[in-house]
């Protein structure tokens, strides 16, 4: 981008505004065809690196789609936006703050049979097919998600390893279904995006704390964790006061999100 | 162009993830997503079928443009039908696509060298793990990792193994079959009624003519003389035709082990 000179303060076009006229310059220098074979690419790129659940980065985007055109990102990343939700029921995600600069696909249908469904015995087909591995790791997922809801939305890690332990699941011994237990929670599941893992300052030894991570914040609602709490100890969920009215503050933030939109 | 609703959306995301489905795991799947999003579906299974292939057709006209497609294959064993999601181009794009490391793409692309080079279509256990000695150019595999990528070829539904022996499933004959078709031109042989790749089938031993199984019992359904279709050959045809009765395929089939298992469930 050229150096501007020095201008006051008063004068200076917002940068996103720059960039988003240079996207637009950058798209229309396309001609149709190129175009349209970009944003096809674009797409099935997008749809492809999820596969792997981590974060899509920009630069990647522009190294190995978008090349020479990279300056055309925020309006390829608008129409293919388009595209993943009108053809494939997919939401493209913008993460912020750290991961700032990346995107994940997050799906908009519920894939679950429905329950008046279940109940016919002709419809036994479940129309996303999960491997028995996937199976337990969501519900491992889920458990230590809800149980850091249930305790204030961030737990320290020894708290989560003794809650686990209870469950004859035991970061010291290798489990016949999840293997390294501490490898699944700290790295496995970091780096999917499930959980966020920080290291408390001064502590010594190591304190770290486990929190919900950018992923779990978007495919799970706290509604749904307290709701499977709920079920576990056969309460309602109004029983646990503070966690309901975070869940109520939730739903509130969404309703204002999708009324202002 | 009709647009895409949820029911759509769930249907191909269904068959992002299973790949392939048969014929009855299709008309279920069709039903439950009329149901869950208020598609009208009707009762008779007959008169959804021309809904069906409407709503698939809508689909394909969708994800054309991003080089999918779900096409219906035929079984070579027991023609039966199938549908599967293929991607129609090979871009690079889509060769980070897969699920397997390069080593193991060149390990299934030597199988199917074998494969098509075998008298049926079909090769031992023995003589596929060998196959890890031929591979160049790309980091090794051991006996065991050969063994441990068959078992997955076969669970992801792109190779059968039965009685020792292994066989390209409907699903690779899908997406595969221009590939095999192009690079192995002199050395396999079309379907001369379906016109499609055959790799298991019956042969005319006078012309070389090749004939699905399924394809020659349609063929040779009401014939007493079965002779080979061949323009300037009709020779007899010597093999044996596998007449298999047309099964009136419902979805509304209640077999005693599936209401078994529902009790179970429960």
């Amino acid at each position: 981008m050229p150096r501007t000179n020095k201008q006051p303060d008063n004068d200076r076009i917002p940068s996103s505004q720059v960039a988003a006229t240079q996207a637009e310059k950058a798209h229309s220098s396309m001609d149709r065809g190129e175009q349209e074979k970009k944003l096809h690419d674009l797409v099935q790129f997008l749809l492809i690196m999820d596969q792997k659940k981590l974060p899509i980065k920009k630069l990647d985007i522009n190294k190995q789609v978008l090349k020479e055109h990279s300056k055309a990102l925020p309006v390829m990343m608008k129409l293919a936006e388009e595209k993943l939700r009108k053809i494939f029921g997919i939401e493209l995600v913008s993460l912020e703050d750290k991961q700032k600069g990346t995107y994940i696909l997050v799906n908009t249908l519920d894939t679950d049979v429905d329950e008046q469904l279940e109940s016919d015995p002709n419809l036994t087909l479940t129309p996303v097919d999960w491997s028995d591995e996937n199976h337990a790791k969501t519900g491992l997922l889920m458990v230590v998600l809800s149980a850091i809801f249930m305790n204030g939305e961030v737990m320290v890690d020894s708290q989560l390893y003794h809650m686990l332990r209870k469950l004859k699941v035991d970061q010291d011994v290798t489990h016949p279904v999840f293997g390294d237990v501490k490898k699944q929670l700290t790295v496995e599941f970091v780096r999917q995006g499930y959980l966020e893992y920080t290291r408390q300052p001064n502590t010594d030894p190591p304190v770290f704390e486990f929190r919900w991570g950018f992923r779990a914040k978007k495919e799970i609602t706290k509604r749904n964790c307290l709701d499977f709490v709920s079920q576990l100890y056969e309460k309602n969920p109004e029983e646990w006061v503070s966690q309901y009215q975070v869940v109520v503050e939730e739903e509130g933030e969404e309703e204002e999100g999708s009324s202002a939109s | 162009m009709t647009q895409m609703n949820d029911g759509h959306r769930l249907f191909l995301q269904s068959f992002m993830s299973r790949g392939i489905l048969n014929a009855k795991e299709v008309k279920q799947l069709f039903k439950i997503c009329c149901l869950k999003y208020k598609i009208p579906h009707p009762e008779n299974e007959r008169e959804a079928q021309a809904p069906l292939l409407e709503f698939v057709r809508t689909i394909n006209n969708h994800i054309e443009p991003f080089h999918m497609q779900i096409r219906k294959g035929v079984s070579e064993d027991d023609g039966s039908s199938s549908y599967g999601l293929v991607c129609t181009s090979e871009s690079t794009i889509t060769k980070l696509a897969s699920d397997y490391t390069p080593s193991e793409l060149e390990f299934f692309k030597k199988l199917i060298e074998i494969i098509v080079a075998s008298d049926n279509a079909e090769v031992g256990s023995t003589e596929t793990l060998n196959l890890v000695s031929r591979l160049e150019n790309v980091k090794k595999l051991s006996k065991d990792d050969a063994e441990d990528l068959l078992s997955r070829l076969e669970t992801n539904k792109w190779i059968k193994m039965t009685h020792g022996k292994i066989s390209l499933a409907t699903r690779s004959l899908l997406e595969l079959d221009q590939y095999i078709l192009e690079i192995y031109q002199d050395d396999v042989e079309k379907c001369n009624i379906c016109k499609k790749l055959c790799l298991k089938g019956q042969t005319c031993p006078s012309c070389g003519t090749k004939l699905h199984f399924h394809c020659a019992s349609k063929l040779f359904e009401k014939e007493e003389n079965p002779k080979c279709p061949k323009q300037g050959c009709k020779k007899a045809w010597p093999h044996e035709i596998k007449r298999t009765p047309r099964k009136e395929e419902t979805i509304y089939s209640r077999t005693p082990e599936k209401s078994q298992k529902r009790k179970a469930d429960v």
